[in-house]
């Protein structure tokens, strides 16, 4: 076992039993899943305890996701959403999600949202292709027809099969309807309208049953929500209704068919992108201001561009590539546009578009950390900001808590950047952090962002700021370098960065912190990580085919039941 | 010294020069502004080099009329007031839009002796009496270069061009070659905010139309003995930032087609790039019209100043090809023009510029001194010069269209 996987392993905190399984794992062989994701045959996994089962709240890209998976990227969706709520502890949005309702105002969103939907499917465009059936008679209402609608959207709309009473019921909405609108089509819209905003559709919803093993287990429905969205952030398809309907996400064989189906399909790519959209905090983006006088560069166009440059760059290594995650932090390949390359100063041959770029040796970049959508997300609007690029830094990729500033911080000299004495961030930050209530979290934070301070607050080069030189160097932990590429170098050789991933992916996916019972599966996972290689696709494979994800306890209170009643027989194929 | 070519993707890029400056207010930029030998240029601004210059004394007889006050002119003043109110009401009756202007060049101040449109025909009917030429006066300094080496006298011709009365230039320069000036700086529209001067300005500025340029084979952007030079119009719109300044470092492509792709040799002499006279075409587009107009300029030569963050200033002189600078940016009768549209234009600018067609045709045909026509012993093409700003920018040059017309370097006066 290498020096990097028992620093990984938490410090001594991991039993002597475990690091032999982690060398075990780390040394085994590998077979092939039909996904092309390398198979481990490694240990059996720590068992867990799980934690209860939750109910989240779709995100706002969930929501998109589903609607186009569901009627089709052609179906508009005007409205907005709530903003997620990003948790101190965790930080991520789907952990959020857990803990998240949804306001008044947010609901008044959503029911219009859901009627503006429903219109779409059931007009003159769409309802040959989106409905399954017509009615004998626009004018009348049709039970059988509207039993076929409500049987072939019900499903993928909660996730779930549907109890017959249920179904009915909503039959029974169209019928009232009906007679109040005089239209079929109508009915039919005010029926997928009532769906769409329905606890059902707008949560997660976790459901729990008897294990015939004994004790409780997440249902399969409940099963196939947590894999589809941990891999496709979508609801789950046909198919994976279908398995869990038939009880085979419950069988170790049936599971791994579908998540290596899904982590070869080519959604995959989404379910990515939304992970680390949320990882990186971009959603932040939308606060994001530049003095325009000091910054008239920073166009609306900017922002986007950069975090698409990101995430192109992310995807394309980790699932088109499958490389090293840790190569993340030091690749110099990355994708561009044309106004994007008017900040990195590098030519774009596409005159409209993306294509495959590579910073220059001598350009002062390397890896993700030294792209504008870091640069810019994390500055102040008129000046770069090595305190707040090293505490995301922590907090993003360390997974590292840095509480916030004390109420009675003096800033004046930090902020000061026309003192000819403190020409640079650096100098302002050695005189503002003297203060001793300030110097023991500026030191977690300035040494890994004064690296980045050879770009400005939007993310260009530069080697001065006011006449004065950038001094570049700084630290992570006891590793010290003299500029970025030291600073990317030393992210790629620590196991705490990689930890935090194999953290991130798996608390993005049940949407909660690790439990104190999940220790022992969380070092697992770590392990298994770094003995893939630190590929993300087989991390995901470790999660998803793994008993902890899907583990739950017995709920303190059963707000929703599972339902009892037999579900109807439905067919998904329609 | 290498050949104009394509900036290639892909490879690793080395700055061979950089420098920290103020770059649009971000202060201790990084520049980089020279790449393997090479640097590409936008031009962010092109005003024909009149305005700064342009001294009171120089139109003591007034400005030039417009061929609607020429026409009142002979008439009786209540009758100038029944035309006034005449024009009036065409405007009203079209909505105060462009109709009224073109049912009035069924009028016959718009028509020569033979009926045709005096635009389409200047020199259909008689000249213009009132249109007004500049006069040298002592002391005043004209923008330009010293096109043909010489401080010529007006009466005495140089080699291969026409008498003219050359001016002092900004800095002292003796023997300045801005015909053009004398020819519009009694010209409303091309002084102050005439659209004559500005709207070539507001049109790179909303995106209409572009030119780039590429020095290729540089060693260094302050000295530099010999030097590759590719001038060409580009598609892609002129890119600006929130303040108004063009975006650093942008891509844009070189035209495919050859016609207005131009080559030619240049040095850099104490940071001041000067390249060597050659005929040179680039496209224009005026008053967002989707069309674009030739600008021809014979003998055309940069003489701009690099400064330290690779922006460049001077000037793009040469002499503009009178009979195509009348057909693009008077008559507006380029080929293939929608004569409505096009008559539509010219009656307008004539009005809001305060000139007339035959007024101009006649000043141009006056004032050439260069490229002599051998047969007729006239010339036709007159001096003149642009004030340009460039900004550093990346160049691409994908193959022409089809094989490029090598352009004549040193193209004779």
């Amino acid at each position: 076992m290498n020096q990097s996987v028992r620093r990984a392993l938490g410090r001594g905190r991991l039993s002597r039993t475990l690091l032999a399984l982690a060398a075990v794992a780390a040394l085994a062989g590998v077979g092939v899943a039909s996904s092309g994701v390398a198979q481990q045959r490694s240990p059996a996994e720590p068992a867990t305890d799980g934690a209860p089962p939750a109910m989240r709240v779709l995100t706002q890209t969930q929501y998109r996701q589903s609607i186009a998976d569901i009627f089709g990227a052609d179906i508009k969706i005007a409205g907005r959403f709530d903003p997620g709520q990003r948790p101190l502890e965790g930080r991520l949005l789907a952990i959020g999600t857990s803990s998240a309702g949804i306001s008044a105002a947010g609901f008044e969103q959503f029911e219009a949202m859901g009627r503006g939907i429903a219109a779409q499917v059931v007009d003159a465009k769409h309802r040959a292709t989106l409905l399954p059936c017509r009615p004998a008679n626009e004018k009348e209402f049709d039970a059988p027809c509207a039993t076929q609608i409500v049987s072939r959207y019900g499903p993928l709309l909660y996730r779930r099969a549907l109890a017959p009473a249920e179904v009915s019921g909503l039959v029974e909405r169209g019928r009232v309807a009906q007679g109040r609108l005089g239209d079929f089509y109508s009915s039919m819209a005010t029926t997928l309208s009532v769906m769409l905003i329905q606890p059902d559709f707008l949560f997660r919803i976790e459901r729990v049953e008897k294990d015939p093993a004994g004790g409780i287990r997440m249902d399969g429905y409940s099963k196939a929500t947590r894999l589809s969205f941990l891999l496709v952030n979508s609801t789950p398809d046909a198919e994976l209704l279908r398995a869990a309907g038939a009880g085979e996400l419950h069988t170790r064989e049936g599971l791994a068919r579908q998540v290596d189906r899904l982590l070869a399909s080519p959604q995959l790519e989404q379910g990515m992108r939304a992970f680390f959209w949320d990882m990186l905090g971009y959603e932040q983006f939308a606060d994001v201001q530049k003095d325009p006088t000091i910054f008239p560069t920073y166009t609306v166009r900017l922002p986007v561009d950069a975090q698409e440059q990101t995430l192109r760059t992310i995807i394309d290594h980790l699932l088109v590539q499958k490389a090293d995650y840790r190569d993340l932090f030091t690749t110099r390949k990355t994708f561009l546009t044309r106004p994007l390359g008017s900040v990195y100063a590098m030519p774009v041959a596409t005159a409209k578009g993306w294509e495959a770029a590579e910073y220059s040796a001598d350009s002062g970049r390397s890896g993700i950390l030294t792209d504008v959508s870091f640069l810019a997300l994390w500055s102040h609007p008129g000046r770069s900001s090595p305190t707040i690029r090293g505490k995301m830094l922590a907090e993003i990729f360390l997974c590292r808590t840095v509480p916030p500033p004390p109420g009675d911080v003096d800033f004046a000299v930090a902020n000061d950047v026309s003192n000819p004495n403190f020409k640079t961030a650096r100098q302002r930050l050695d005189a503002h952090v003297t203060a001793a209530p300030c110097k023991g979290c500026h030191l977690q934070m300035d040494p890994m962002g004064l690296p980045l301070e050879k770009f400005d607050s939007i993310g260009v080069f530069r080697t001065t700021e006011n006449g004065a030189p950038i001094d570049a160097s700084g630290n992570l932990g006891r590793r010290a370098f003299s500029d970025v590429a030291g600073l990317g170098q030393a992210m790629h050789d620590s196991p705490i960065v990689t930890a935090c991933l194999a953290d991130n992916l798996y608390r993005y996916g049940v949407g909660r912190n690790y439990t104190k019972g999940e220790t022992a599966w969380r070092d697992y996972v770590r392990a298994s990580f770094e003995a893939s290689g630190y590929k993300v696709p087989q991390l995901l494979r470790t999660i998803a085919t793994s008993d902890a994800f899907y583990a739950v306890t017995a709920p303190a209170a059963d707000p929703l039941p599972s339902k009892n009643a037999a579900p109807t027989k439905i067919s998904l194929k329609d | 010294m290498n050949l104009i070519r394509a900036i290639t993707l892909g490879g690793a890029v080395s700055a061979l020069a950089m420098t920290a400056t103020q770059v649009n207010g971000q202060a201790d930029v990084a520049t980089p502004v020279l790449r393997n030998g090479e640097i590409g240029f936008v031009v962010s601004q092109m005003i024909p080099a009149m305005a700064d210059a342009s001294s009171p004394d120089a139109c003591p007889e007034g400005l030039s009329i417009s061929t609607n006050e020429l026409y009142k002119k002979s008439l009786t003043p209540e009758a100038a007031a029944a035309h006034d109110l005449k024009l009036k009401t065409a405007l009203d009756n079209a909505g105060g839009g462009f109709g009224g202007y073109y049912d009035i060049r069924t009028h016959p101040e718009w028509k020569n002796p033979d009926g045709s449109y005096i635009c389409d025909n200047p020199q259909g009917g008689p000249t213009d009496p009132y249109f007004k030429t500049a006069v040298n006066v002592a002391g005043e300094k004209v923008e330009g270069m010293n096109l043909d080496g010489r401080v010529s006298r007006a009466g005495k011709a140089a080699p291969g061009g026409c008498p003219a009365q050359d001016f002092t230039g900004i800095n002292g320069e003796a023997g300045i070659d801005n015909q053009f000036y004398r020819a519009f700086a009694c010209v409303k529209a091309y002084r102050g905010e005439g659209l004559g001067l500005q709207g070539f300005q507001a049109d790179i500025f909303n995106g209409s139309w572009s030119l780039v340029f590429k020095l290729s084979g540089v060693d260094s952007l302050r000295d530099d003995s010999a030097i590759d030079v590719g001038i060409y119009s580009s598609a892609d719109s002129t890119q600006f930032d929130g303040a108004g300044a063009p975006m650093p470092n942008y891509t844009y492509d070189a035209t495919t087609n050859p016609r207005y792709r131009t080559t030619t040799k240049g040095r850099i002499v104490g940071g001041v790039l000067t390249t060597d006279p050659v005929d040179l075409r680039f496209t224009v587009k005026f008053n967002g019209e989707p069309q674009a107009y030739e600008h021809y300029m014979r003998g055309a030569r940069f003489r701009l100043t690099i400064g330290a963050d690779g922006k460049a200033s001077g000037y793009l002189a040469g002499y503009n090809d009178i009979e195509s600078f009348y057909r693009n940016r008077v008559g507006y009768k380029p080929e293939g023009r929608n004569t409505s549209l096009t008559t539509l234009i010219s009656s307008l600018s004539t009005e809001n510029g305060g000139y007339t067609c035959n007024g101009v045709y006649a000043a141009l045909q006056r004032l050439a001194d260069g490229n002599r026509d051998p047969v007729t012993g006239k010339c036709t093409s007159i001096s003149a010069a642009m004030k340009v700003k460039a900004s550093p920018a990346f160049v691409m040059v994908p193959p022409a269209a089809a094989p490029a017309v090598v352009a004549s370097s040193g193209a004779s006066k």
